[in-house]
């Protein structure tokens, strides 16, 4: 695949050669999960299984970046646009799923059911706009980046400058969550600290964009894909042989499904449920009152717990007994600011912990409430309703506006190629995304079935073996003193759905080290896309378009590199100092590039009349409304920009979705302010309409 | 066209340049290949958005079981997501069938000869 040109592009000899490498690379990277499953029996130790994913797997990327490394404008930037629609489709594939979508999406859909869908349509409801709306165009525009097009069709610097401040608002946030993946995961997999996982990493990714840019992501993307999709659907077509007899869980967990339903009927109304929940809604008016007054009330609890060391001490208590009490004094907070703190995410955590089903709702029921209910309940169903649908609109938008999987259409051989690699690309993502809801669903029936109601004397041995590696992911406490576990007794962090899938499906480690090197696929070509994009617009639309339009093409990719290791290193810094509320800046990027892009995008394809100041005007006051929500409601972003009091939200909806305000306000700006000032130039007119077709300019 | 006595002519002997012809029809035909591509465009969307927003809306009102399955868990999980993979599959295949059906496709060896024959001195 290194010498692109010798064959025609798109031709059948092309297509051959890539099919049999890709067959020959699939083959190899099954016999060689096969070998170390074998080699597991034999008594291999597990840390070396996960040495060998690591490097084999990164050794493979980096293989490819190698064989792939060029100098050549097209082929760096475009992938010498001879990308076949299918393998494209893969690239795009491994490009979009991010770790949020490889690990944390099934455990979002556990814990939210119905509601967590949102994340399900939007992120693949947007493939269609992208199709219809974006996709063919900007093939036939034909150039190398999103901010190109804006400067191109608008013309002037400022459309295409606010364009690259819009791509790294938008792409820097993300590709930070993504290295942090890449840390986490190759620290889980091989034992070392974090922050060398980080920078292990950012090795991997390194060699293969900066050698060969688009061409060496694109090729190592489908390698990626092939390993991610392998890793995630081996675990679960297992886990659903177990549970359902059938290797195609996306048709037969309709009937955990209704399982699940019943056994949630039945926890709903358990008496041992209500008896913790009892206890839970106890504790949080507990909390609730100290909160009224914090002074007094640490006072008195330092001045119980001193009573009852000294008691104990008194009456010469078993040692474990006076340790524990002991312990209890040493952790309590010293300050009043720490005690307040603690107490608030105690109550919050109670608060949940009091509702049926660990603050649930029934895994099918679409929207929390109830529409035929108390004011309150229609109240609360109204505005889930309303949450849900605009969340689904700022994925969808956003989806199709992302920069980075934008280009990926630059790189292909045609136009109809484009059309048709959207289709394959949505073919590929939805191999994951069918399969992680029934994932989910088989997880839930596991815990409500094998888990709720066994004794804490004789856990499933994959929850004790969780809870040990790590409490936060999974723990247990008896609440009730029973000695049986019950639902709300237990938490869980959403990433452990998919880590401990392969234990819960009674399959050996190598699975495991399967899941991680397909973790570890996922954020690696995520991170790969994102990163490219961030220093092409850099250099190409900052350096070469703006600064110095005499450069050659040689030196345009010398700065393009140099800049793709400054942002690379920027990046694994920021990531490194695990930044708090990661995923909401993730999250928020989709409402950022929905507000920035969409509308600018489209109606420049799609209405001749849309001149520069509209665009300048819509993208600002798009991604200006959105911040400004953003930073208005989110409490996080509340507190540093230091705003006093109550959130004020628009209609009830979350500040996830701020995009749903930002782009109709896009929208409306750029149409009235193109009609206030004079039509775009005719030159600007004729290309418009070149881009409406396939063929040949005439 | 550029002559200006042309149209002291009568209709029949104007000396239009065959180019000049075939340029108009080459202009007549990406026009209409717009309109019916927009056409095309519109009501995909709608499908698009009646599966989108449609079911979502409804989904407490559409939760009936059927065939096993609670109906609007079942399209959002799975049901629109294949719509949409069918909406784009129509799509790219339709604009291609459009795009040949107007000659205005990308790669020559495909066209039909009667479509293309026209004009092909011109387009290349």
């Amino acid at each position: 695949m290194g010498k692109g040109l010798p064959y025609a592009l798109g031709s059948r000899a092309w297509m051959a050669r890539l099919n049999k490498l890709y067959l020959l690379y699939t083959l190899a990277f099954v016999s060689l999960v096969a070998v170390l499953g074998v080699l597991e029996q034999m008594g291999m130790p597990r840390s070396w299984i996960g040495f060998v994913f690591l490097i084999a797997t990164i050794g493979v990327y980096a293989a490819i970046g190698l064989v792939c490394r060029t100098t050549d404008a097209t082929e760096y930037y475009v992938a010498g646009r001879s990308v076949p629609a299918v393998y494209n489709g893969m690239a795009t594939g491994a490009d979009w799923m991010s770790a949020a979508s490889f690990i944390g999406m099934a455990g979002t859909l556990y814990i939210s059911g119905y509601t967590g869908l949102a994340f399900v349509l939007g992120w693949t409801g947007g493939y269609v706009l992208v199709a219809l709306l974006l996709a063919p165009y900007l093939r036939k525009f034909g150039q190398f980046t999103i901010p190109d097009f804006l400067g191109e069709r608008y013309g002037g610097h400022i459309p295409r400058l606010i364009g690259v401040v819009a791509v790294i608002l938008v792409s820097f946030t993300y590709v930070v969550a993504q290295i942090y993946g890449v840390g986490l995961i190759t620290s889980r997999l091989t034992g070392v600290a974090f922050e060398l996982g980080v920078f292990l990493g950012l090795g991997g990714i390194l060699v293969c964009s900066f050698l060969g840019g688009m061409r060496a992501v694109t090729w190592t993307q489908v390698a990626q894909y092939i390993v991610l999709i392998v890793a995630f659907l081996i675990p679960v077509m297992w886990l659903s042989i177990k549970q359902t007899s059938s290797p195609v869980p996306q048709l037969s967990y309709g009937y955990q499904l209704a399982q699940v339903g019943q056994l949630e009927q039945t926890l709903i109304s358990d008496p041992k449920e209500l008896e913790v929940q009892a206890i839970f809604a106890q504790r949080a008016k507990d909390l609730e009152a100290k909160l009224l007054n914090p002074a007094s009330a640490l006072r008195a609890d330092r001045k119980a717990a001193q009573t009852l060391v000294a008691s104990l001490k008194a009456a010469q208590a078993p040692l474990n007994e006076r340790a524990a009490a002991e312990r209890v004094l040493a952790t309590m907070p010293r300050t009043l600011d720490g005690a307040t703190s603690q107490w608030r995410a105690q109550l919050e955590v109670a608060n949940t912990k009091m509702k049926p089903l660990n603050g649930m709702t029934p895994h099918a029921q679409p929207f929390a409430g109830d529409p035929d209910g108390s004011e309150q309940e229609r109240d609360s169903f109204e505005t889930s309703r309303r949450n849900f649908i605009a969340l689904v609109f700022c994925l969808v938008f956003g989806t199709a506006a992302l920069p980075h999987v934008l280009v990926r259409y630059y790189t292909t051989p045609s136009v109809r190629a484009a059309r048709q690699s959207v289709t394959w690309s949505l073919f590929f993502i939805l191999l994951l995304y069918l399969t992680a809801p029934a994932l989910a669903v088989m997880v839930k029936y596991e815990i409500f079935n094998g888990l709720v109601g066994s004794s804490f004397d004789n856990l499933p041995a994959w929850v004790s073996a969780w809870s040990k590696v790590d409490p936060s992911l999974l723990s247990l406490t008896d609440i009730n003193k029973d000695g049986l576990v019950q639902l709300n007794e237990l938490s869980m962090g959403s990433d452990i759905i998919v880590l401990a899938t392969p234990e819960i499906a009674g399959l050996p480690y190598v699975a495991s080290g399967l899941i991680a090197a397909g973790g570890l696929a996922a954020a690696l070509s995520t991170a790969d896309g994102l990163l490219l994009t961030v220093a092409n617009a850099l250099s190409h639309d900052l350096y070469y378009k703006l600064i110095d339009p005499k450069a050659s093409t040689a030196r345009r990719v010398t700065i393009s590199k140099m800049l793709l290791l400054v942002v690379a290193l920027a990046a694994a810094y920021v990531a490194a100092q695990k930044p708090a509320d990661i995923l909401f800046l993730v999250s928020a990027a989709f409402s950022l590039a929905a507000s920035a892009f969409f509308p600018v995008l489209t109606l420049g394809i799609f209405w001749k009349r849309a001149n520069s100041t509209g665009a300048i005007l819509g993208m600002l006051s798009g991604l200006g409304i959105t911040i400004f929500y953003m930073a208005t409601t989110h409490p996080w972003l509340r507190q540093a920009f230091g705003m006093q009091g109550e959130a004020q939200l628009w209609w009830g909806i979350q500040s996830i979705s701020a995009g749903v305000f930002g782009v109709p306000v896009g929208f409306a700006v750029l149409v009235i302010a193109s009609l206030l000032t004079p039509a775009p130039p005719l030159a600007v007119q004729r290309m418009v309409q070149r881009l409406r077709y396939a063929g040949p300019d005439v | 066209m550029d002559d200006p006595n042309a149209h002291s002519l009568p209709f029949a002997a104007q000396k239009y340049a065959l180019s000049d012809v075939a340029a108009a029809l080459q202009l007549l035909r990406r026009k209409k290949h717009w309109q019916r591509l927009k056409r095309l465009t519109a009501w995909l969307l709608l499908l698009w958005t009646v599966v989108t927003f449609g079911c979502t809306y409804f989904a407490r009102e559409l939760n009936v079981v059927v065939l096993g399955w609670p109906f609007s868990y079942w399209m959002a999980a799975q049901g629109v997501l294949l719509m949409y993979l069918f909406i784009i599959g129509v799509y790219a295949w339709s604009v291609h069938k459009l795009d040949v059906m107007y000659g205005l496709q990308e790669e020559h060896s495909t066209v039909p000869a009667s479509s293309a024959a026209a004009v092909s001195g011109h387009e290349s």
